[in-house]
């Protein structure tokens, strides 16, 4: 395919610190390659306002290929923008029409405050992961690799959980800001396992506990989360951490 | 990771609140379809339906457990709603600029609080209407004669804008129901994801023929009342 230029206007949220008002702006986006990702057209236009003078859009990225879920704003509605399964930074410009105009925002949450324009604080996720999200390995000689049999089924409900890459876009994509998709994933990975059983019932219990600590909403199965995550997390894991919570209800540890 | 199992925690947390929800929620809906199907004796004619209520009132203290059941049921669902209905509004401080919804979802889904409203005032101007009547006073006499709480529901319709009025609160109650036939399976933690899918593509249809089912009553009141003349 031939690479074309488009030209886009965007809407940007702009806010200079955590405590201070933000706004939108708006900016031009001219000639945009089109084999360029979402996050490069922003390196562009951020070197326009770098020449002008202005003070460059900040925002969060990483790998930039889809791995270690840093990227992430809402594109027109949508967490990642247009493309399903895919991360803002592997979301290529030739997604969007010439002319079109791009409202982008930060991921909003109350637990996610904003840093810095669309940079977001997610560090909430990394709370929620020290309450449980690991599991209690003997010390000593590496095991031997394959001693512990894991029936298929249970494995990749586990590797498909473990797929999340913490982006957050589950939360910014509920009406309710929750976080059960991402908390969810990181129960039904180790609950899966037999390496995740010594904590499992005390697990889903604090896991559960440090996400409502962190002012997340509920689940009200609007199955929005998995209409956005890039992972393709399902909404099943939220059904399988709801059986581990009733699980703990009934169980002894 | 905290060593004990905390009671405290565990009924403090939103997926006990979620489960709150959705078995109160069943429970009412079970008491719901009973009340239905009772009703439907209506069609029957007086005897049928008022030999039912009275048979319904003679139970004497299970009526009042059954009362009590309903109660508690009907106290913990708007609580445990209403609190989490707040705290999903205080979770999103800022809204965005542009919302749209992604997913593909039942109707219900959306609009609970509205249609959870709606359902409360109807059934305050329900039991008003119905329970609380005087059953054998004018309300009950149709052609001269007291037919009883037959009576009373027939004439009760026999004003369209009741009965228009009872017609949106029960389809208020389909599409409420809606939602819980779509989401119960998540919060219970029970079934299958492609089970689960299933039940989401039904959950409208199910929804609709529940709405259906209550509209037949107002309809065939307003039918006998105002075309058949009583
Ligand atoms: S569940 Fe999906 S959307 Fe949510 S944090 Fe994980 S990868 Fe991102
Ligand atoms: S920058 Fe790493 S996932 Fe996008």
């Amino acid at each position: 395919m031939a690479v074309g230029t488009i030209s886009l206007t965007l809407k940007v949220w702009r806010q200079a610190g955590p405590d201070q008002p933000g706004r939108f702006e708006t900016y031009r986006a001219e000639n945009i390659p089109t084999d360029v990702s979402f996050l490069e057209m922003l390196d562009i236009v951020n070197d326009g306002l770098e020449r002008e003078g202005k003070e460059p859009i900040a925002f969060d990225h990483d790998c930039r290929e889809g791995i270690c879920g840093s990227c992430g704003a809402v594109v027109n509605g949508r967490p990642h923008g247009p493309r399903r399964a895919t991360t803002l930074c592997q979301l290529h410009m030739r997604e969007f029409r010439d002319g079109e105009t791009l409202v982008i925002e930060p991921f909003r949450a109350k637990a996610f405050p904003v840093v810095k324009d669309l940079v977001v604080d997610r560090s909430a996720f990394d709370r929620i992961i020290q309450a449980g999200g690991y599991v209690s390995v003997r010390t000593g000689q590496a095991p031997d690799a394959n001693a512990i049999p894991v029936p298929k089924h249970r494995a990749e409900r586990a590797m498909d959980a473990a797929q999340c890459i913490g982006c957050g876009a589950c939360v910014a994509a509920c009406p309710n800001a929750s976080a059960s998709l991402f908390t969810a994933a990181k129960i039904v990975q180790f609950a899966m396992l037999p390496q995740g059983h010594p904590e499992r019932v005390r697990r889903v219990v604090a896991m559960v506990e440090a996400m409502d600590r962190e002012g997340f909403g509920s689940c009200s199965k609007h199955y929005e989360c998995e209409a956005a995550c890039p992972k393709e997390i399902k909404v099943e894991n939220i059904t399988l951490m709801n059986r581990e919570y009733l699980r703990a209800m009934v169980r002894e540890d | 990771m905290n060593d004990s199992f905390s009671w405290k925690t565990v009924l403090a947390s939103t997926i006990l609140r979620e489960l709150t929800a959705a078995i109160s929620g069943l429970v009412l809906v079970l008491f719901i379809f009973g009340h239905l199907a009772g009703n439907f004796l209506l069609f029957l004619g007086p005897d049928a339906f008022n030999g039912y209520a009275e048979r319904l009132q003679s139970l004497g203290p299970l009526l009042w457990l059954a009362r009590l059941v309903i109660l508690t049921a009907a106290v913990l669902h708007v609580s445990a709603t209403i609190s989490l209905k707040l705290r999903n509004r205080a979770s999103r401080d800022t809204a965005y600029a542009v919302t749209r919804r992604n997913a593909d979802r039942p109707l219900g889904t959306p609009t609970m609080i509205y249609t959870g409203i709606i359902i409360a005032c109807f059934v305050i101007l329900h039991i008003s209407d119905f329970t609380l009547a005087d059953k054998t006073g004018p309300r009950s006499i149709i052609g001269g004669q007291s037919l009883g709480l037959y009576g009373v529901v027939l004439n009760g319709f026999a004003n369209p804008l009741r009965a228009v009025a009872y017609i949106v609160a029960v389809w208020a109650v389909g599409l409420h129901f809606s939602h819980l036939f779509s989401s119960l399976w998540v919060t219970l933690g029970v079934l299958s994801d492609r089970a689960t899918r299933a039940m989401n593509r039904l959950a409208l249809a199910v929804g609709v023929l529940v709405a259906l089912g209550f509209t037949a009553i107002p309809v065939f009141a307003l039918i006998k009342m105002r075309l058949l003349g009583g």
